[in-house]
């Protein structure tokens, strides 16, 4: 089927099986230890993993809005790496190409974050009290 | 750049931005009513003198002047450019003539007023507005002055109001103004995209052109939709109730506003675009019947008012009617001689009353001073009110020699020769030869109920004549009401030869070409002119004998002559009710029931759950989940499916 | 070895292009340090000076059309300059009333100057997009600073509850741009305008018309969502209601048209938009806008839900001026201008009383005209611009646009939005008689905040709504220029 190959949403056809596939094998490997492992349920075994110790308290506890916050924050500046990987992959290509610009401008996006870190710092994002 | 033409439309701008700024900022300025009061007044007298030397210097070239561009886009350029010609010229002298004598009788008449400052920056840029409408030379600028004096109306309907309830009275009139300010636009952009152009000399060139005519009927919409923007402006059936209701502004204003010159921008406007209106024979027919019943209703209904004001209001809608019956016959310059003559003798008539009304006041003579039922015998006091309002009567009553003969006669005459074309033009002349009657009738019992007859008022109570200030006014305009007919002789008299009105108009306003029917049946001239007469002075008489036996008594012959129907005219035909029935309450309705699923508005919600801060936050969830947000969410996505559905298979 | 399709020169180049957005951006990463220092005092101060600056830079730097700037994702000629100016302005001109309007609330939040910065730069990017990415990148820093203006006084219930429901309902209507954009870019293989506009690619959707169709179709709806068009307008009342005032100002002028820009550039420059059915889906949405927003918004018995619906009315007025080719996108940059100033001082002056009767119901302005007679004047200027009645500059805006429409030929359309204008008026008005035809009740005590800043902001609209009502080729003619140089997107990828 040669025109799979170029125009349009065909061309996409392989990433669908692709995404099939990926979905298909998540499942099966997530069911496979049910359906092949034995089965021999107790109370012990039902209680919540908690690191091996007795849980305490229901499970259904509210945490304090700090948590999302500095979870947000992590989020936030660990996606923000994502940026570095491919541009360390490529630096010493682009170096050759374009000499220090690349660089500096990295420091440019880096500083840009510090003045981020800077905001969320003095504004207390990471005072806990 | 500033011509000495432009100062007729900037002085009455610069002195409504002067008074009101001035008012508004300084509570000194506010109490200088002499100054205040002569400035407005020479903002609009100097314009006067200037249209006055261009009137007399006139030599058959319109004069135009342009301020500057307003706005170009895609090849239309509008300017503010204005245009002192044939048509524009006698309407500014009346519009800066008798606005100059009203602002100056203004001075007495708001005297002490808490808003005098106010009330005479209104009238100026009235008067600003009013200029830009009659001079505009393209459809926008005209436009503009449109809109302005009708806002400018409104201001000073609502002028002495403070409760809700009247405040909703001055919306209705211009609500009302809306609907023909809608058919006004859409005509507007019909003729723009007809003719490419909206300035007024192209269009009627355009329009002139033997080539365009062949085309049959082409402007049937454009001028339907004029008309209908003209019944609005012009308090015409369907649009007309506003105008009784707008009597509750201060006098002067419905002197000046409700009668002499606003109410009539819908005929100067149909008369701007005659070469149009003769080509569509229909809408001319449309308005002649519309006109004819219009005016008929309005002079029944001013016979059973008791209120001064309301009668002259009712007659004003009347009188406009003989307006539009001229122009539906086709006879353009005939509408504007009556307009003009009329401005004269309702302003006049306005003015009286409202030195009538304003003697009541002071003397403390009545619970309602606008009631004529409590008045009487007043020109024993006030003998300059008397007489000019008698003279102003017998003018509108058409009896012959005064201004109204000659241009009711006109248009009785133009209605009943275009019967020999057209059948239907006999039975509007019949109606407005009827309406002509109760019109000399309602008059006569009005004045003589006023100042004749037994004095009803309270005893005791002392009534004075007005200052001079305001009868001088008076005069002026009742000596001109006595004249002003004389621009304009009938045919009869040298075939026309001696019509001044109509050898001015005549270059610019062509008339439906009666020429042959005038000439084959002339023996009806003279018999028409001979009923004229008779009829005339006959009712005038009949009232005056009636009224002068019976005095207030007489109401109720009239009462037993028109019987059941009596109750109808008193009720002004139920037109509020019916627009009530027919508009407002399904408008209610929509409003309440079809609409209510669409609000949503989660106010309510809102305000009732907001206990406190610390329930807050549960409360936005809860109503969340109750699925208001979910609600929005599944509208949407089905205006999504919508979208999609008609893309990919519609 | 060249892998790279593009230079240092280019860079530089395009570098002094965008220097109106490096600009904001540079000013908003100030502010925030400003504020981490504690200079909250001089944050309105910068913001103000880097709108100006931004604006003037990006004014005095007009351009041919297809300048393109970020390797062809960014629009740097052509009307962005005049775009990215009037963006600016309308947040300069929410400044005059915002610090104030904190000031009385008693709410001093200091981080609302680098937000607001932001936004224009959102907006800024979004409507000078070369590209859909860039458009939705645009839409998306803009909108996280609207979400966070809807939800600014947090401890308040209406104002978490406009800020929740613009969040969940915004990011709704940004997945169906995506997935609109991703549709596109999935049956042509690139998102970029100039290569969409090339002839191979309009090939490809021709054979292609369904799958294109659904994402044309998602793309629009996103957009509408943004202005607020039926039926995609729910949000607008309740967020407008819960947003401080100002900023609910700012919200109905600066980011309606960043993205009426937006979807003006996509229906004008790209041939495949130049769509019968994909007109008359912007065509219907507008009629319904304009007839729903004026009926709803003559029922409200608050001034600032008002003001709300009637800024969804406006919406289907521009929309409507859209559908009409390039004179419709002269138009509609005009009204949005017009309506800018119009609008900003009426939610302003709003917010300037507001302190005192936080409700905003029409009750409570019972004889605003006889209390504060000057302010009472002022606001009916703006109510009276906003219903189109001459000389003010609104009559203008919406002149514009109907003359625009007809010369299209769209009579039909063009006599319903007058229409619908015409009833518009009605509750514009109402809100004047309220002001000057009752008797001041004894609950009122309303007068106009003291404060000079927002006083002189209102003044300074009031004058613009006067002066470019009578003089609009002021505004016109600049857009006109701009506008005739930009026919088609002519420009090549480097």
């Amino acid at each position: 089927m040669p025109f799979l190959l170029y125009t349009g949403i065909s061309a996409y056809v392989p990433l669908f099986l692709l995404i099939i596939a990926g979905i298909g094998l998540g499942f099966l490997l997530a069911n496979l230890s049910v359906i092949l492992g034995p089965s021999r349920p107790g109370i012990k075994k039902g209680l919540t993993y908690e690191s091996g110790m007795d849980p305490v308290g229901t499970g259904h506890e509210r945490f304090s809005v700090k948590f999302y916050l500095v979870a947000m924050l992590f989020i936030l500046f660990d996606i923000e790496v994502v940026f570095m990987y491919p541009w360390a992959v490529q630096f010493r290509q682009l170096t050759q190409e374009f000499g220090m610009f690349p660089f500096w401008e990295m420091i440019t996006f880096v500083l840009i974050l510090f003045v981020g870190y800077i905001y969320m710092y003095k504004k207390g994002g990471l005072r806990w009290a | 750049m500033v011509s000495l033409e432009s100062l007729i439309v900037l002085l009455p701008l610069l002195g409504a931005v002067i008074i009101g700024l001035g008012g508004l900022a300084n509570a000194a300025f506010r109490k200088q009513e002499g100054l205040i009061g002569w400035l407005a007044s020479a903002m609009v007298l100097i314009p006067f003198g200037i249209v006055l030397t261009r009137f007399f210097g006139y030599q058959n070239m319109p004069l135009s002047f342009s301020l500057f561009s307003w706005m170009q886009a895609g090849g239309l350029d509008i300017s503010f450019s204005y245009k002192l010609d044939d048509l524009s010229l006698p309407m500014m002298l009346v519009v800066t003539g008798v606005g100059a004598l009203i602002h100056i009788y203004s001075i007495g008449y708001m005297h002490k007023d808490p808003g005098f400052y106010k009330f005479f920056a209104y009238l100026n840029l009235f008067i600003f507005a009013m200029s830009n409408l009659i001079m505009a030379d393209n459809l926008v600028v005209m436009f503009l002055g449109w809109e302005g004096v009708g806002l400018c109306s409104y201001l000073l309907i609502g002028f002495w109001y403070t409760d809700m309830i009247k405040a909703e009275a001055a919306q209705k009139a211009f609500i009302v103004n809306r609907i023909g300010d809608f058919a006004m636009l859409v005509a507007m952009f019909l003729i723009y995209q007809m003719f490419g152009t909206l300035d007024f000399s192209l269009i009627n060139a355009e329009a002139a052109n033997p080539v365009a005519e062949a085309a049959g009927n082409r402007y049937f919409w454009i001028t339907l939709l004029v008309f209908v923007a003209a019944t609005g402006k012009s308090a015409q059936i369907p649009l007309f109730t506003w105008l009784p209701d707008a009597m509750a502004g201060p006098t002067p204003v419905s002197a000046l506003i409700h009668a002499a010159t606003m109410v009539t921008a819908g005929i100067y406007l149909i008369v701007r675009l005659n070469p149009l209106f003769l080509a569509s024979p229909e809408v001319l027919m449309v308005i002649v019947v519309i006109a004819a019943l219009t005016s008929v209703m309005a002079a029944l209904t001013a016979i059973a008012q008791n209120d001064i004001k309301k009668v002259l209001a009712y007659s004003t809608v009347s009188q406009l009617g003989f307006m539009f019956m001229a122009l539906g016959a086709g006879a353009f310059t005939t509408a504007i001689f009556h307009v003009i003559t009329h401005a004269f003798f309702k302003a006049c008539l306005f003015l009286g009353s409202g030195s009538v009304i304003h003697a009541m006041e002071h003397a403390h003579a009545a619970e309602d001073p606008q009631d004529i039922r409590t008045m009487g015998n007043l020109g024993k006091d006030m003998k300059s009110t008397s007489l000019t309002f008698w003279i102003s009567t017998l003018a509108i009553a058409g009896i012959p020699g005064l201004a109204g003969f000659f241009s009711k006669d006109e248009i009785l005459s133009s209605l009943f020769f275009n019967g020999f074309e057209n059948q239907v033009y006999f039975a509007v002349w019949a109606v407005g030869l009827f309406t002509a009657i109760l019109t000399a009738f309602y008059m006569t019992r009005l004045a003589w109920l006023t100042f004749n007859g037994k004095a009803r008022y309270k005893t005791g109570a002392h009534i004075h004549e007005s200052a001079p200030l305001m009868t001088i006014p008076l005069w002026i305009l009742a000596v001109l009401a006595v004249l002003g007919g004389y621009i304009g002789l009938p045919y009869l008299i040298g075939h026309g030869e001696f019509h001044l009105f109509n050898h001015w108009l005549g270059d610019l306003v062509v008339n439906r070409d009666l020429h042959h029917a005038l000439e084959e049946h002339a023996v009806f001239e003279y018999l028409l002119l001979a009923l004229a007469f008779i009829v005339s002075i006959g009712t005038v008489l009949f009232a005056r004998n009636l009224y002068s036996k019976h005095d207030l008594a007489a109401d109720d012959k009239v009462k037993g002559f028109f019987g059941k129907f009596y109750g109808v005219m008193a009720g002004k035909f139920f037109w509020d009710e019916l627009y009530d029935t027919i508009l407002v309450r399904p408008f209610a309705w929509i409003g309440s029931k079809l609409l209510r699923p669409f609000e949503s508005d989660g106010v309510d919600g809102i305000v009732t759950g907001a206990g406190s801060a610390v329930a807050g936050i549960g409360e936005v969830f809860r109503r969340l989940q109750s699925g208001l947000v979910s609600n929005y969410m599944v509208l949407i996505s089905g205006g999504v499916l919508l979208v999609l559905t008609y893309l990919i298979f519609g | 070895m060249n892998s790279f399709p593009f230079s240092i020169a280019e860079l530089a180049l395009s570098s002094q292009y965008v220097l109106p957005l490096l600009i904001l951006l540079g000013a908003g990463l100030l502010l925030m340090l400003l504020d981490a220092f504690g200079a909250a005092k001089f944050l309105p101060w910068v913001a103000g000076a880097a709108f100006l600056l931004s604006a003037g830079v990006a004014w005095t730097q007009g351009a041919p059309a297809g300048r393109l700037a970020f390797f062809g994702m960014m629009e740097t000629g052509g009307i962005a300059p005049i775009v990215h100016a009037f963006l600016c302005l309308s947040g300069l001109l929410t400044l005059f009333f915002l610090s104030d309007y904190l000031d009385r609330h008693d709410r001093h939040i200091s981080d609302v100057y680098a937000l607001l910065v932001f936004a224009v730069l959102g907006m800024s990017l979004m409507a000078n997009a070369h590209d859909l990415i860039m458009t939705f990148i645009g839409l998306e820093t803009m909108s996280m600073c609207l979400y966070i203006f809807a939800a600014l006084f947090k401890t308040e219930l209406k104002s978490n509850e406009a800020g929740l429901k613009y969040f969940l309902l915004g990011s709704f209507a940004s997945a169906f741009l995506l997935y609109g954009i991703a549709l596109i870019y999935g049956i042509t293989g690139t998102t970029n305008f100039s290569l969409l506009a090339s002839p191979e690619r309009i090939e490809i959707i021709q054979s292609q018309q369904t799958v294109f169709y659904v994402g044309a179709g998602m793309l629009l709806v996103g957009l509408l969502f943004k202005v607020s068009a039926f039926p995609f307008h729910f949000w607008t009342p309740d967020v407008y209601e819960g947003t401080p005032t100002p900023l609910a100002g700012f919200m109905a002028t600066g980011s309606k048209m960043a993205t009426f820009v937006a979807l003006g550039t996509l229906m004008h420059q790209l041939d495949m938009f130049q769509n019968t059915k994909l007109l008359s889906v912007v065509g219907l949405a507008s009629l319904l806008t304009m007839i729903y927003g004026n009926i709803v918004a003559s029922r409200q018995q608050n001034i600032k839900r008002m003001l709300a619906y009637s800024s969804i009315a406006h919406s289907g007025y521009v929309l409507l001026g859209l559908c009409a080719s390039q004179s419709g996108m002269e138009a509609m940059l005009f009204y949005m201008f017009i309506y800018t100033l119009m609008n900003i001082g009426a939610f302003g002056m709003l917010g300037m009383v507001e302190h005192d009767y936080p409700d905003t119901e029409l009750e409570n302005w019972r004889g605003m005209g006889q209390k504060a007679p000057l302010f009472a004047v002022a606001f009916s200027l703006f109510l009276f611009s906003l219903a189109g009645i001459p000389p003010l500059a609104g009559f203008m805006g919406k002149y514009e646009i109907f003359i625009a429409v007809i010369r299209e030929g769209l009579l039909l359309p063009a006599i319903v939005g007058i229409l619908a204008s015409i009833v518009g008026v009605y509750y514009y008005l109402r809100v004047i008689v309220v002001m000057f035809f009752s008797k001041s009740g004894e609950t009122s005590a309303l007068l106009p905040s003291a404060s000079r800043i927002p006083l002189a902001g209102a003044a300074i609209l009031v004058v613009l709504v006067l002066v470019l009502g009578i003089f609009p080729s002021l505004i016109l003619n600049p857009i006109t220029q701009a506008l005739s140089g930009l026919s088609q997107a002519t420009a090549v990828l480097p």
